[in-house]
């Protein structure tokens, strides 16, 4: 017999259409639980890590509402088959059902035709995690002090020239679930990775991504992380309100700390 | 002429063929050095002899060798020469010079048809070193390109140190020193074949044609390479063909194209040679099709560039790494795949983000000479350091300043990093002074054991610099006669310290043995602490209160054990403080080593094994050991805690199957309140003893 860490995951979320958007095409999910209603404060909630935890954001686009249901096709599905998510040929099979649903959904209603969505998810396991993305949401860790991207934006070379050149941000994505010209088969982003016992990560859409720059969000997640994870979110948010609230800003802080020590049987 | 270096720079194995040095030949790079001999038959030859770190590919020379080339300088052999242990060859002497002679006396412009024979010459050269012996020069320049006789002229190739032969890897990333102004774009990039040499030809052309190196600089001299590389990535190649003759305009422009798909080889150099123009693939942006990795202020283009910024910059480089700016750079920019994942992998291999960073400008450019915040830990960098760390002054005035000498020490020892870069870059050196360093502190600390707590807090607070003494010791042989003086002016001392003070003359005797025993870096570390125990020795006031300290310490154990009995006896489970003694016993057993040990014990909290040897934490009766296993070169089938003497039981360990080393528990079951003794076995190999002493003390 030996013992292991028992590890609890703290997450503060929250998902709002920003100042200038008239809807809201964000959505996201804290395990099983998916956003439905619009939120007007943020949620937070507290997990035992003793079985997998999915989180996810996804990012609709698609005019006359049709990018709500994008996002709300891929996050119910990633999260109906979030038992499935284990290994990277896993990830991609769930995304591919996702990306089909979507397609499928804008054939038989033609209003709808050509929307997609990005996704971003996060799940931990008591023996691992595992990241995946598609699009630009998405996904930092914080580590050491700083906060690095994991995910990696499917943005094309060419317009990830023009951004830097002209040092905005990107505005074409060269994959996304669903889409005007959709991939036969999606190839999402990830990796399965080691489980620290102490670790913080964000994920995000471009709401909050495109109008802070990394070294904000790292200051206010390196002051605000270990003591109250629903005000650095609300800093956060509010940041990405004052800076003009351009998009939907969904943001979801997940902390993990060890709780206590158990014998492992 | 001086006179000529002494003969015993040749290894012995020519000195006794009758080799004298004539004289030593201009040093062409910093890889070897180049005599001119005469031999007994009366003949000259040339002897190289290659520096140490000379990166020597011998599968390339062994084709050199004994080859009778129009093309090549004769190789008549070459080897490695024992006792000396230095690479040498002996070559054919070759008394016209080099073409940089030529271009000297002839140029600095030289006339268009001395260039077309020139250009002949090296292109057959070139041509036969690809296509009959599968080999990439690596470094042609005119000082590498030797006049067998001028005229008619005939020239051959020299200077093989840095070749790369093909047949092996078409992918070569051995670091070498070499000449950056002729050296294609990609050299920076590791991505070296056949068409580095081409662009060679293509910068010796436009140098002899327009009678200026295209990165001339203004006085003549050559620029610095980090402007070379930075006009070839803002600039259009086509700039370096300016004020090249007509006719020859489109050769040099098909010669020097950035990539080398684009580059023109033998076979356009033929048919432009025969009076063809091949077309010339147009290339109208700055060499590199990628943004620069911008950092501390500066364009970095290369992987070489960005770990010397690296090493230059540590805080800031901490940044980069920590924010992935690195990565993406190498994913997005560089678009080299590997690199990426070796990154990765170093990401996750490595707990403390300075770790991260050295060995991320590893994997960058492994030839690097490895350091921390500043400082070389190579085999000397670290002779260095320790010895830097010794002389600052002694832990007690708050914590060091991070970039000190001591502080990166502290950081060296904490994360095992000498093992870890003696793993990473199968350095054996460095694995093997952390383990003699690691077992010296062991000791050091098995004698700071005996002291009272008043001298062992004292030591305590000594420790880095003790350590500090005995790695500076380990590394730098001639601080042992620096010791030996200061072994000597303890003897003084001694007889007062055997007649008043128990400990401080077993801690004498202790140096004494370690003196006896050679063991010149334990006895470093042991003399580092004396200073701070003689005067707490020669300070009888103090010495009562020890006493009675020490006095009241038994008592208090005492009454602690009889509660202990009635708890055992009860059936309840206390918390108990185990206190852990780790006694170090031979740690090496075929190369497997058990670096660590600690024990858990619910709710506790484990840690790493504290500098003092001593583990306190509350249990529950239930102990569990965790052991690191470093160096596994054996295969591990078993992994046992077995208790002496007593019940005698064991606890094997599981083996998972990934990492190989570890950590592994073994669970010790409940251990009641006495001094318990396990030994640690590796394959049924006793590599290690512990004494665990578990109090009474109740939480």
């Amino acid at each position: 017999m030996s013992f292991r860490p028992v590890l609890s995951v703290d997450v503060a979320a929250f998902c709002h259409q920003g100042r200038v958007r008239a809807n809201n095409e964000d959505l996201i999910a804290l395990d099983a639980w998916v956003q439905a209603e619009p939120m007007f404060v943020p949620v937070t909630a507290q997990f035992n890590l003793d079985r997998p935890l999915l989180f996810a954001v996804a990012d609709g686009m698609g005019g006359h509402e049709a990018g709500e249901v994008a996002s709300a096709l891929a996050i119910r599905l990633v999260v109906q088959q979030r038992a499935r998510l284990r290994g990277n040929d896993a990830v991609a099979d769930v995304i591919n059902e996702a990306h089909q649903a979507i397609l499928a959904h804008a054939t038989a209603e033609p209003s709808t035709a050509g929307m997609g969505t990005t996704i971003v998810g996060l799940q931990l396991r008591p023996d691992g995690l595992t990241w995946f993305n598609v699009g630009d949401s998405r996904l930092y860790r914080l580590r050491d002090g700083y906060l690095r991207q994991l995910s990696v934006d499917d943005v094309p070379a060419f317009e990830r020239e023009q951004a830097l050149s002209e040092n905005r941000p990107a505005r074409v994505l060269s994959a996304c679930l669903g889409g005007r010209q959709p991939a036969e088969r999606l190839q999402p982003h990830g990796a399965t990775e080691a489980l620290p016992e102490e670790g913080c990560w964000l994920l995000c859409s471009d709401g909050l991504s495109d109008v802070l720059d990394v070294e904000t969000i790292e200051a206010d997640l390196k002051s605000g992380v270990a003591d109250d994870l629903l005000r650095t979110v609300l800093r956060l948010f509010d940041k990405a309100m004052r800076s003009g609230g351009p998009d939907n800003i969904s943001i979801v802080l997940v902390r993990v700390s060890r709780l206590r020590m158990e014998k492992r049987s | 002429m001086s006179r000529p270096p002494p003969d015993h720079r040749l290894p012995r194995v020519l000195r006794r063929r009758g080799f004298v040095i004539e004289r030593q030949l201009r040093d062409p790079g910093a890889q070897a050095d180049l005599y001119v001999v005469r031999m007994r038959s009366g003949g000259q030859r040339v002897v190289k002899l290659y520096r140490p770190e000379a990166n020597i590919d011998e599968g390339a020379q062994a084709r050199l060798v004994e080859l009778d080339s129009p093309y090549v300088v004769r190789l008549f052999e070459s080897g490695l020469a024992d006792p000396e242990n230095v690479w040498f060859e002996v070559l054919e002497y070759v008394e016209g010079g080099s073409l940089a002679d030529l271009i000297r006396r002839e140029g600095p412009r030289l006339q268009e048809e001395r260039v077309q024979e020139i250009l002949s010459q090296i292109q057959a050269a070139i041509t036969f070193l690809h296509t009959r012996l599968q080999i990439v020069h690596r470094d042609v320049k005119p000082q590498n390109i030797l006049v067998r006789s001028s005229e008619p002229l005939s020239l051959v190739m020299a200077d093989f140190g840095t070749v790369s032969s093909l047949r092996e890897r078409s992918d070569l990333s051995r670091q070498i020193p070499r000449s950056v102004a002729y050296s294609a774009p990609e050299e920076g990039r590791s991505l070296v074949s056949y068409p580095a040499d081409w662009w060679s030809l293509g910068m010796m052309l436009v140098e002899m044609l327009v009678g200026r190196h295209p990165f001339a600089d203004p006085n003549g001299g050559l620029l610095e390479p980090l402007e070379i590389m930075n006009r070839l990535a803002r600039d259009s190649v086509d700039g370096l063909v300016d004020g090249v003759p007509e006719r020859w305009r489109n050769l040099c422009r098909g010669l020097l194209r950035g990539r080398p798909d684009n580059r023109w080889n033998q076979q356009q150099v033929t048919d432009w040679l025969l009076g063809d123009s091949p077309e010339v693939e147009d290339e109208p942006r700055g060499l590199f099709d990628y943004r620069p990795f911008a950092f501390a202020g500066q364009e970095l283009w290369d992987r070489r560039q960005i770990a010397h910024a690296f090493k230059a910059n540590w805080a800031e480089a901490l940044e980069a790494l920590g924010r992935g700016r690195l990565a993406s750079w190498v994913r997005d920019e560089l678009q080299d795949q590997g690199l990426f994942e070796r990154l990765g992998r170093v990401d996750a291999a490595y707990q403390h983000p300075e770790a991260r960073l050295l060995f991320s400008i590893l994997e960058l450019y492994p030839s690097v000479t490895p350091a921390l915040r500043g400082h070389d830990i190579d085999e000397p960098g670290l002779a260095r350091l320790a010895t830097a760390a010794a002389a600052e002054s002694p832990a007690g005035e708050g914590p060091a300043a991070p970039s000190s000498a001591s502080a990166v020490l502290e950081l060296i020892y904490d994360q095992g990093l000498l093992t870890s870069y003696a793993d990473h870059m199968f350095n054996p050196w460095h694995g093997d002074t952390d383990r003699r360093w690691r077992a010296q502190m062991r000791e050091l600390r098995q004698a700071a054991d005996i002291l009272p707590a008043g001298a062992r807090e004292m030591i305590a607070a000594r420790i880095p610099f003790a350590a500090a003494t005995g790695l500076a010791v380990l590394c730098g042989p001639n601080r042992e006669a620096s010791l030996q003086a200061a072994y000597e002016a303890l003897l003084p001392a001694r007889a007062r310290a055997l007649a008043e003070c128990d400990w401080l003359a077993t801690t004498l005797h202790r140096i004494d043995g370690a003196y006896a025993a050679g063991r010149g870096a334990t006895l470093g570390a042991l003399i580092a602490v004396v200073p701070t125990l003689a005067p707490l020795a020669a300070d009888p006031a103090r010495r009562t209160r020890e006493r009675q300290r020490q006095e009241q310490q038994r008592l208090g154990l005492r009454r602690a054990q009889q509660f202990g009995l009635l708890a055992l006896v009860g059936a309840v489970v206390w918390l108990t403080m185990v206190q852990v003694r780790v006694v170090m016993a031979e740690a090496q057993r075929r190369g497997a080593v058990v670096q660590a040990v600690s024990f858990d014990s619910a709710p506790a909290i484990p840690g790493p094994e504290p500098d003092n040897g001593v583990f306190a934490l509350p249990a529950t009766g239930k102990v569990v050991a965790n052991l690191k296993v470093v160096n596994p070169r054996i295969e591990l089938d078993n992994v046992k805690v077995v208790q002496v003497g007593g019940a005698a039981k064991a606890a094997r360990c599981e083996i998972p199957l990934y990492p190989p080393e570890g950590p592994f528990s073994c669970d010790l079951g409940a251990l009641p309140k006495g001094r318990h003794r396990f030994k640690v076995l590796l394959n049924d190999q006793k590599v290690r003893e512990v004494t665990l002493v578990v109090g009474g003390r109740k939480q």
